[in-house]
């Protein structure tokens, strides 16, 4: 829907290899946005964390010169922007901590209003799961596993991306698919538990 | 979704719902407000010229003042010609007039010749001289012209000279070769623009000699012609920049106090 919305208004942007910034934007939008979350920024603050990503997109487009995926040239420049918005993150006094206990809140209440199917509220409902899984998943391991498990990168891209080393990417990955897959389970049990009750 | 999901069908569902569609588009918005933020900024870095509307009263000498007062004849002048040059099938590039570049002469030039895509099909005569309106019959639709600021019908303006016979003096040289009546008419407007633009060349390098001979050029061959208002008001600079400041009270005092704080209420005062 979003890919009509912006096929319907195109805007005059530079173009490279191809490419112009609606259609990276169209393409990469989504990635960007989960992998800067997956680089440890804010929710509050992916938003504009993504839109910087493409605005350097938008500056640097006309250097792109095709040899690198763009999806991974993309991941570069959302690596360099998580790493600011980390900083800035850390500087801030004003930042706000969890209370204790708060993260192990139950997801936010669905408000399902203008679509009843039950597939969208069952797809919602399974998102919130990842989410919060994600969240509390130490930030080393979340940034590998939702690379690697959500964006589908390699864990040689992995490697490359976030500076460690092939066998660190493999070692956290397996520990959070583990935990992964704990998680699964415990939501499927509270599920059928709660089905079965009266 | 599968009715017993296991792991890989979680995470397609949390792909598909984060961030969501909504998103997608708020930060599209967003990026583009950004992306023309940013280039209005490069634009405007420079020049001194605030929006149109702000307040300049708090400029403490002359200077910025002219060259805001050349700069918004220099505009005016550029879309009129801009407009009447579309009118008669040459359409001058938006790129011009987002950059801030008074299109000249050569930009004109440029666009006429050489960007066969810009040409645009000649409009359905809605001026006052429709002798000088020849509609191709095969032009296009409407619908082809590339996307710019509507024309504005020049001879629709109480301001223009009502004449419709202000055809040029024969003296300016035809640049083409065809010998209608529209041919002569569009050289005749780009005779002027040239002239005009050489006036205010002149004047931002402040030959003042030289700017007032353009536009005395641009009188005796256009006395009616469709850029009378700018010329008229190039005059009118070179004649404020020619008199002594001393020859009113508004240019005593600030000849005496250049910067006082007084100055932005005795330049409003003083205006006409």
């Amino acid at each position: 829907m979003a890919g009509t919305v912006l096929a319907a208004r195109p805007v005059a942007l530079p173009m490279s290899a191809g490419l112009d910034l609606a259609a990276v934007y169209r393409m990469h939008h989504d990635l960007v946005w989960r992998s800067l979350r997956a680089l440890g920024v804010d929710a509050a603050m992916a938003d504009d964390a993504t839109q910087d990503v493409f605005m350097v997109v938008h500056r640097r487009l006309h250097d792109y010169d095709g040899t690198t995926p763009v999806r991974r040239w993309v991941l570069g420049i959302a690596r360099n922007v998580a790493f600011k918005y980390r900083e800035r993150s850390l500087r801030s006094a004003a930042r706000v901590r969890p209370l204790d206990g708060e993260d192990e809140r139950a997801p936010a209440p669905l408000t399902v209003v203008d679509d009843p199917a039950e597939d969208v509220i069952a797809r919602r409902e399974a998102a919130a799961v990842v989410e919060r899984f994600v969240e509390r998943l130490d930030p080393n391991k979340r940034a590998v596993f939702m690379l690697c498990e959500i964006e589908g990168f390699s864990a040689p891209e992995v490697s490359a991306a976030l500076g460690i080393k092939l066998n660190t990417v493999y070692s956290r990955l397996r520990v959070a698919r583990e935990k992964f897959e704990q998680a699964i389970a415990r939501h499927q049990a509270t599920t059928r538990r709660k089905a079965r009750a009266p | 979704m599968n009715p017993h999901p296991d792991g890989s069908d979680y995470l397609a569902a949390f792909r598909r719902e984060r961030p969501g569609a909504y998103a997608r588009r708020r930060n599209w918005r967003a990026l583009k407000r950004r992306i023309a933020m940013t280039a209005t900024t490069a634009t405007t870095a420079d020049h001194v010229d605030p929006p149109d509307g702000e307040d300049d009263e708090g400029s403490p000498s002359d200077a910025p003042d002219l060259r805001r007062l050349l700069t918004a004849v220099g505009l005016t002048f550029a879309i009129a010609a801009s407009a009447l040059l579309m009118i008669r099938g040459v359409s001058v590039g938006l790129t011009a007039t987002r950059d801030h570049h008074v299109p000249t002469m050569e930009a004109v030039d440029q666009a006429r010749p050489s960007s066969p895509h810009r040409v645009t099909p000649a409009r359905p005569a809605r001026s006052a001289r429709p002798s000088t309106q020849t509609l191709p019959e095969s032009s296009p639709p409407e619908i082809d012209r590339p996307p710019g600021p509507t024309p504005i019908p020049v001879t629709a303006s109480p301001r223009r000279s009502p004449d419709p016979n202000a055809t040029p003096a024969p003296a300016e040289p035809t640049r083409s070769a065809s010998p209608t009546t529209g041919a002569v008419t569009t050289d005749a407007l780009a005779a002027e623009t040239r002239l005009l633009a050489e006036a205010r060349r002149a004047l931002a390098e402040d030959d003042l000699a030289a700017a007032l001979a353009a536009l005395q050029q641009h009188a005796r061959k256009f006395p009616t012609g469709a850029l009378q208002e700018e010329r008229l008001a190039y005059e009118a600079i070179v004649r404020c920049r020619q008199a002594p400041p001393s020859s009113t009270p508004a240019g005593r005092f600030f000849e005496r106090y250049p910067s006082s704080p007084h100055g932005p209420r005795v330049r409003a005062a003083c205006r006409p």
